[in-house]
């Protein structure tokens, strides 16, 4: 019952930090999700978000906090598969793709070698937003606010470099930095995603929101704030739904956000065609 | 007769090429100011490319290019660029209005959105081309006729001296094609036009000069010659003007 969960989340610290994180976590994911979506670079953030966990391996093994580490990761992968994909156009694909095995590699490599139990590694891949620390919240909201104040300040050259990358150029922008700089506000928004849903479904939730909104919304601006109501309403939707029958907490939202989006798709081919 | 002006675009022995085999061989090319040129020539025959150079996308191997007296990357604010449709996602949930206020980027703030100010000139270029009634739409739902001018808005907007456009007219109706060239006649009083096209029959009755580009380049007056243009192409003697290839099948006016 959903009463149920209202009051699990009252009485409930662990809870309330879950919502709280999946709250905040859909705010990076509504905006920085709407540019992977427009500009078409969901693979490219896939790589980064597998090689983050190559960067979390290395905190973990060296004592560190695997969030910490997953920062550093994420970014210097962001700035390498940037570098990649705008250097080496024609094996742009197989290259990124290494990067994102080979960054899975090392992360298990360490973790492996950690001494001690291993179990945090499928909370990694996974998710495990029940696990959300107070701490890590505010790390959220920490990131957040970087992510949303960048964005704000450089909304027309990403959205221009986006668009036309060609015209920018013209326009006397530095389209390669501002590209590569995308890329790191991708890869704090994966550091954020992952602790909600994963690295391996983080994919979902940086694309599905975006794509629903981008559906029925017109321009950038309305298809971000569509995204982050999305991204709220699947994250609590699914937050509610694995407490109460007892599923895990990531799969679930994945899935509703996954069956939303056919629903829209299909809602959507319907309502243009009786036009 | 003589009186000598400075090219709005100098382009003096540049060789260019992606590889080994150059797109591009000892091009001459003096553009004077207020001239409207149309550049033709099959596919591939470096058409584009010479539009990419003059605009410092691309570096010439050999030679140099000038933009009113200045390198290309320094005069970029006073040109005006419309690409190929084919340079951009159609579906980019962009108003009309947010992409013309695209090319305000050389011009306006760094930081920070759009000014007021960058909207004015935005709606003020959109009224230029007739299409001020169009900025609230998506641009994926404008015919294609209006998304090219949309793009030249765009193009405008920073009150450039000089307009170079790619194949402008490739994806419009003949009708569309027809007003589209009576506007660009019409800025032609303001703005020195250079314009790529594979297709030499039509614009031959618009432009002043037609170069035909086939990896060398050959200028040719058309009919509707104005005195300056004829300053300008004297300049530099036709004759001087390497000619080893001809276009097949294209008629040279």
């Amino acid at each position: 019952m959903p009463t149920d969960f209202f009051h699990a989340v009252a009485s409930y610290g662990f809870l309330q930090n879950a919502v709280l994180a999946g709250l905040l976590a859909s705010l990076a994911c509504g905006v920085i999700g709407t540019y992977v979506v427009v500009k078409r670079i969901a693979f490219i953030s896939g790589g980064i978000a597998h090689a983050v966990l190559g960067g979390m391996g290395i905190a973990y093994f060296f004592g560190g906090r695997p969030l910490l580490g997953a920062i550093p990761a994420a970014l210097l992968s962001a700035v390498i598969i940037g570098w990649v994909s705008l250097r080496a156009r024609e094996r742009e694909d197989t290259i990124i793709g290494a990067l994102w095995a080979v960054g899975m590699a090392v992360g298990i490599m360490f973790i492996y070698k950690t001494p001690g139990y291993s179990a945090d590694l499928f909370s990694y891949l996974f998710g495990n937003i029940l696990m959300v620390s107070a701490e890590n919240v505010w790390l959220v909201g920490v990131l957040d606010a970087v992510i949303i104040l960048l964005v704000v300040m450089f909304f027309k050259g990403f959205t221009a470099v986006c668009f036309d990358e060609e015209f920018a150029r013209v326009q006397g922008l530095n389209v390669d930095v501002l590209y590569i700089f995308l890329l790191c506000l991708v890869a704090l928004t994966v550091v954020i995603l992952v602790q909600v849903v994963g690295i391996v479904m983080v994919i979902a939730l940086l694309t599905l929101p975006a794509a629903i909104a981008g559906q029925w919304l017109r321009g950038l601006r309305h298809m971000m704030i569509g995204a982050c109501a999305a991204g709220m309403l699947f994250t609590q939707s699914g937050l509610a739904v694995s407490y109460t029958y007892d599923l895990p907490a990531g799969a679930t939202i994945v899935l509703i956000a996954g069956v939303t989006f056919l629903g829209s798709t299909i809602f959507k081919t319907l309502a243009e065609r009786g036009h | 007769m003589n009186e000598k002006v400075t090219p709005a675009i100098a382009i003096r022995s540049v060789t260019f090429g992606f590889t080994e085999e150059p797109v591009l061989e000892d091009i001459f090319l003096d553009i004077a100011p207020k001239d409207f040129i149309g550049i033709v020539g099959p596919n591939g025959s470096g058409k584009t490319t010479l539009l990419k150079l003059i605009l410092g996308l691309y570096t010439p191997d050999k030679g140099f290019v000038e933009v009113l007296g200045k390198t290309p990357e320094k005069a970029r604010p006073n040109l005006g660029y419309v690409p190929q449709f084919t340079n951009f996602d159609r579906h980019f949930p962009v108003t009309v209005l947010d992409a013309v206020m695209m090319g305000r980027l050389s011009s306006t703030r760094t930081f920070g959105p759009f000014t007021a100010s960058d909207k004015e000139r935005a709606q003020d270029a959109l009224r230029t081309v007739g299409s001020e009634h169009l900025g609230k739409r998506l641009i994926g739902r404008l015919s294609g006729g209006q998304l090219q001018r949309v793009l030249l808005a765009r193009a405008l907007v920073s009150a450039p001296s000089i307009l170079l456009l790619d194949e402008p007219t490739a994806n419009i109706d003949v009708k569309a094609e027809e007003s589209f060239f009576d506007l660009l006649q019409r800025l032609n009083d303001r703005v020195t036009i250079a314009l790529v096209s594979h297709d030499i029959g039509f614009i031959t009755s618009h432009v002043n000069r037609v170069a035909c580009v086939n990896r060398t380049l050959v200028c040719h007056p058309t009919t509707k010659i104005s005195s300056e243009t004829i300053a300008a192409m004297y300049e530099r003697p036709v004759e001087a003007i390497e000619h080893s290839r001809k276009i097949s099948g294209q008629k040279h006016g």
